[in-house]
């Protein structure tokens, strides 16, 4: 009681009983804020105000709940068409979604397109080949018939090398090429030879 | 199935939400005359609280997502009654006019005894009393002495503090008493 205003409190006793049925404190409480009259003045208004306002004139028109029962109907008939497969066919989306959703793919597809013919070119490798002539000569070849084949199976991986290498470097393959077929002799050092190239 | 009156307003509610064409039409049976009756006293004109019922009961149809049944159903209905009264009021500015012309039928209707011009002449002032009230004012009278309803709930109704609530009422009373003191039926 201690928390409530004096409003609060006449109000709660107004609501419950008249002047005469209140407790000694409490008609010591409600005589603090106004008279026995004015008390059950109020009290009898409350009761005329319920009843007054307690009366039941007016029903609504007989035609507001058909309407209403065929809207509650309209409704959960439209509701039929929330669920499943339907749910999916009957989204409302803004018109410019799709529209933008279609220019992106166009771009994105045409940018793919563009990027991958430019990364074939790119892949287009440029092979460089130079062909050396080497003279072997047939005595040496019955020696050195291994080391030709070796040779000859080792051109394919100097090819390589050669297509890797820049031009400037042929200098030094073709060193290395020289010092790899040393197995060949000279003329001056070889007197058959000389005998040989002489006779021809 | 349980009968339909076993039903709580919220168990009819989810119902409803379900398509029970039933649970609807009992429902709008066990409320139409109250929410009636406080719509036609908050706007005063039968056809105009006719559309309200109808709005309101649209509202109720289409609650599958609004109406959380966690909470009372009465309340729910009234903050949303209350709410869409006080739309219209603002709406119509001629609202006094319509008023006074339901009051002039209201006095044709019962013309014979004493008591009831007495009765009549009292409900009259009542009516013409809340019109005077604000929104808040009246909706606080229309809760509390049409549809009964307890402090708590019109205190969640209107969402003021309980004691707020009843310090009003006591405050509104005692208006009221002075006002309609001459035509107070026990005089």
């Amino acid at each position: 009681m201690n928390n409530k205003t004096p409003s609060e409190i006449i109000y709660e006793l107004i609501n419950s009983k008249n002047f005469d049925a209140l407790n000694h404190e409490e008609k010591l409480f409600v005589l603090t804020e106004m008279d026995k009259n004015k008390y059950d003045h109020i009290y009898e208004t409350q009761k005329h105000l319920k009843k007054t306002l307690n009366e039941k004139e007016f029903s609504p028109d007989e035609n507001l709940k058909k309407t209403l029962l065929t809207e509650f109907e309209k409704h959960h008939e439209s509701k039929v068409y929330d669920s499943g497969i339907f749910k999916f066919l009957y989204i409302k989306i803004p018109i410019y979604q799709p529209i933008a959703a279609a220019i992106i793919s166009l771009v994105f597809l045409i940018t793919l397109y563009f990027l991958n013919g430019y990364s074939n070119f790119n892949n287009e490798r440029i092979v460089y080949k130079y062909l050396t002539d080497t003279l072997f000569v047939q005595p040496e070849i019955s020696n050195t018939r291994d080391t030709f084949k070796n040779n000859v199976s080792n051109s394919e991986e100097i090819r390589t090398k050669e297509k890797k290498t820049s031009p400037s470097n042929n200098e030094k393959i073709s060193t290395e090429k020289t010092i790899e077929a040393s197995l060949c002799r000279s003329l001056k050092k070889d007197s058959n030879l000389k005998q040989f190239m002489v006779s021809l | 199935m349980k009968n339909l009156s076993a039903f709580s307003d919220e168990e009819l509610v989810l119902r409803i939400q379900k398509g029970d064409r039933k649970c609807f039409e009992y429902l709008y049976d066990r409320y139409q005359n109250k929410l009636f009756n406080f719509i036609f006293r908050f706007v005063g004109n039968k056809e105009l609280a006719e559309d309200l019922m109808h709005d309101l009961f649209i509202k109720v149809i289409e609650s599958n997502n609004q109406f959380d049944t966690n909470r009372k159903f009465s309340t729910w209905i009234y903050a949303l009654s209350i709410n869409l009264c006080r739309n219209e009021i603002r709406k119509h500015s001629n609202r006094k006019q319509l008023i006074a012309e339901n009051l002039v039928i209201e006095n044709f209707m019962n013309p014979d005894q004493q008591e009831n011009i007495d009765k009549n002449n009292f409900k009259n002032e009542v009516n013409k009393y809340l019109e005077t009230l604000n929104e808040e004012n009246k909706s606080l009278i229309l809760l509390r002495f049409h549809e009964d309803l307890s402090i708590p709930q019109i205190s969640t109704i209107i969402n003021l503090p309980e004691g707020t609530v009843k310090s009003r009422l006591f405050y509104l009373l005692k208006k009221i008493a002075v006002k309609l003191n001459a035509f107070h039926p026990s005089n």
